[in-house]
């Protein structure tokens, strides 16, 4: 009879068991495969009483920024110039434009993604490569909710701290809280190709949901 | 100790299908969204797609430790007028924990491997052999890739290496789904026959029944895994942009090393539930053998459709409409 006379595979049987739970019954620990991060950033810009958008600021992980200074530093002084900033544009931001700048905005009701930034630039603090551009936002309300998110979960995005300050004229004080929104998820189709940037607004069979974290602005 | 019941053997075979279930939709690295993956050369007329990004994914814990991991690593990877013999060991050391940890998430050809290991009978050491033959061919791929590649243009690396990268991934998955379809052919042919050799997990086999069980493993584990890894490609243009690249080579190959146990990990989850399962069934030869023919031909006929889904994207986009 199986498993009787001190037979050793109940033994044996118990490892599967821990690789089980490290390679697939853990989906919390094994879920995440980011293969680069940075820290964003944010600085709201005002005139007078309107939102005009918000500067961008991205810290890259140290391997990145050297990939990058590696490939499009072409002088090597550390720094990129003209001709270099455009060729990392080109190379190594342009694209995300398929992925909306990993930006989601949520005011008057919708939610929206930036159709273009501006004002891009590129520079090296140390190790550290930054890239700062400015997305115009279509603010329709006293308050905008706006999350950085990679739904590839390529890139690990971490809010910097404090998350966001405030630029530009105005009299305002607005305020910034970062908060989980439950309420307003991100869904995507996670077995589509990596160019299918659709967006859906609401869950249908197939659709994943993430709860990328938010900064609530009011003003 | 208690021993084991008949059904906690079941339960485990089951826990075996079910684990090939997780592992279905685990498979590429996918692109990075930064790079457009075009080729340096202007007005290039195709640009491929990457394949399909992985499914298994979110902010867990895994992901911030592999961060946190990878972080340190850049720390302490100093030009070499810097660097201690204490220093040195801590890089590969660490390359190694992250190894294992980076191979942990989806992909990395886990599926494959789990796969390949629950169609054939293989002998105790062969999930090591597997995994770490993976595991070298990734990364391997990854350095001779940006040894070549730095040496044909080293002022479009960065998106020369993506580009091939796509290639690479995309062919590997049509060379995998053409690697199957043979030895599903040949699995199918066995099972109509009713000539596929017999499965006594509990007795005394010959080397041979073993060494046909386990042909072409091997040739299907490389060709699924030669392309090349995502973090070896950064840790070698990282080194690279240090004047470090022999130290970044030696980072990837301890990389590989880790990322070979986790790949052997899945290898032998699943060879040890395929033994529980013709274990359970091995008083019944004429059930094991027919079972052991379906199960192999199954596994054949789930690589080559996935390989194929997983491959669509970048296939389609070889050939652009208009």
């Amino acid at each position: 009879m199986i498993g009787s006379g001190g037979y050793p595979y109940y033994g044996i049987m118990k490892i599967p068991k821990i690789l089980l739970y490290l390679l697939f019954a853990a989906p919390g620990i094994l879920a995440a495969h980011p293969h680069m991060g940075f820290t964003a950033a944010m600085e709201f810009e005002f005139s007078g009483d309107k939102m005009k958008g918000v500067w961008q600021e991205w810290r890259f992980d140290p391997f990145f920024s050297g990939s990058i200074r590696g490939s499009y530093d072409w002088n090597g002084d550390g720094r990129f110039d003209l001709d270099e900033t455009e060729a990392v544009f080109a190379g190594a931001f342009a694209n995300l434009k398929n992925y909306d700048f990993f930006i989601f905005y949520r005011t008057g009701g919708k939610t929206l993604v930036p159709e273009r930034v501006e004002r891009f630039s590129v520079w090296m603090e140390g190790n550290t490569m930054v890239y700062r551009f400015f997305v115009p936002l279509e603010v329709k309300d006293r308050e905008i909710f706006l999350s950085v998110f990679d739904r590839t979960y390529f890139c690990a995005i971490t809010y910097a701290d404090p998350p966001a300050v405030t630029s530009g004229t105005t009299n305002l004080a607005p305020q910034y809280r970062r908060r989980e929104n439950r309420d307003n998820p991100v869904y995507y189709n996670p077995l589509s190709p990596a160019d299918d940037n659709t967006r859906y607004d609401r869950w249908a069979p197939g659709l994943e949901t993430a709860y990328p974290e938010e900064l609530h602005v009011t003003f | 100790m208690k021993p084991p019941t008949p059904k906690s053997f079941m339960s485990h075979s089951k826990a075996a299908l079910l684990c090939l279930l997780f592992f279905i939709p685990c498979s590429p690295a996918g692109a990075n969204p930064f790079l457009s993956g075009s080729s340096s050369s202007e007005g290039a007329a195709v640009q491929p797609q990457p394949v399909r990004p992985p499914v298994l994914q979110g902010p867990g814990e895994l992901g911030a430790l592999q961060m946190k991991i990878r972080n340190r690593l850049a720390e302490i990877f100093v030009p070499s007028g810097q660097a201690t013999p204490a220093l040195r060991a801590a890089l590969l050391l660490t390359a190694l924990a992250y190894g294992f940890l980076h191979a942990l998430g989806p992909g990395h050809r886990k599926t494959v491997v789990f796969t390949l290991f629950l169609s054939r009978k293989t002998r105790w050491w062969e999930p090591a052999a597997a995994g770490f033959l993976s595991a070298g061919a990734h990364g391997g791929m990854g350095i001779f890739l940006i040894l070549l590649l730095r040496m044909l243009n080293p002022l479009s690396l960065l998106q020369d290496t993506e580009n091939a990268s796509r290639y690479l991934e995309g062919g590997t998955y049509l060379a995998l789904a053409l690697v199957g379809t043979v030895f599903l052919a040949g699995a199918l042919k066995q099972l109509i026959r009713g000539e596929h050799r017999h499965h006594h997990d509990g007795g005394n086999h010959g080397a041979g029944t073993v060494a046909r069980g386990s042909r072409g493993i091997y040739l299907t584990v490389l060709t699924a895994s030669l392309f090349p890894c995502p973090g070896s490609i950064l840790i070698l243009l990282f080194s690279l942009s240090l004047g470090e690249i022999g130290w970044g080579i030696l980072a990837v190959l301890f990389l590989s090393l880790g990322m070979g146990v986790t790949i052997t990990g899945a290898a032998l989850l699943a060879r040890t539930g395929r033994e529980g399962l013709f274990r359970r069934l091995g008083a019944r030869e004429k059930g094991a053998a027919r079972l052991s023919a379906a199960l192999e031909s199954g596994a054949y006929l789930f690589l080559v459709g996935f390989s194929l889904w997983m491959a669509a994207p970048f296939a389609l986009s070889l050939f652009p409409a208009g």
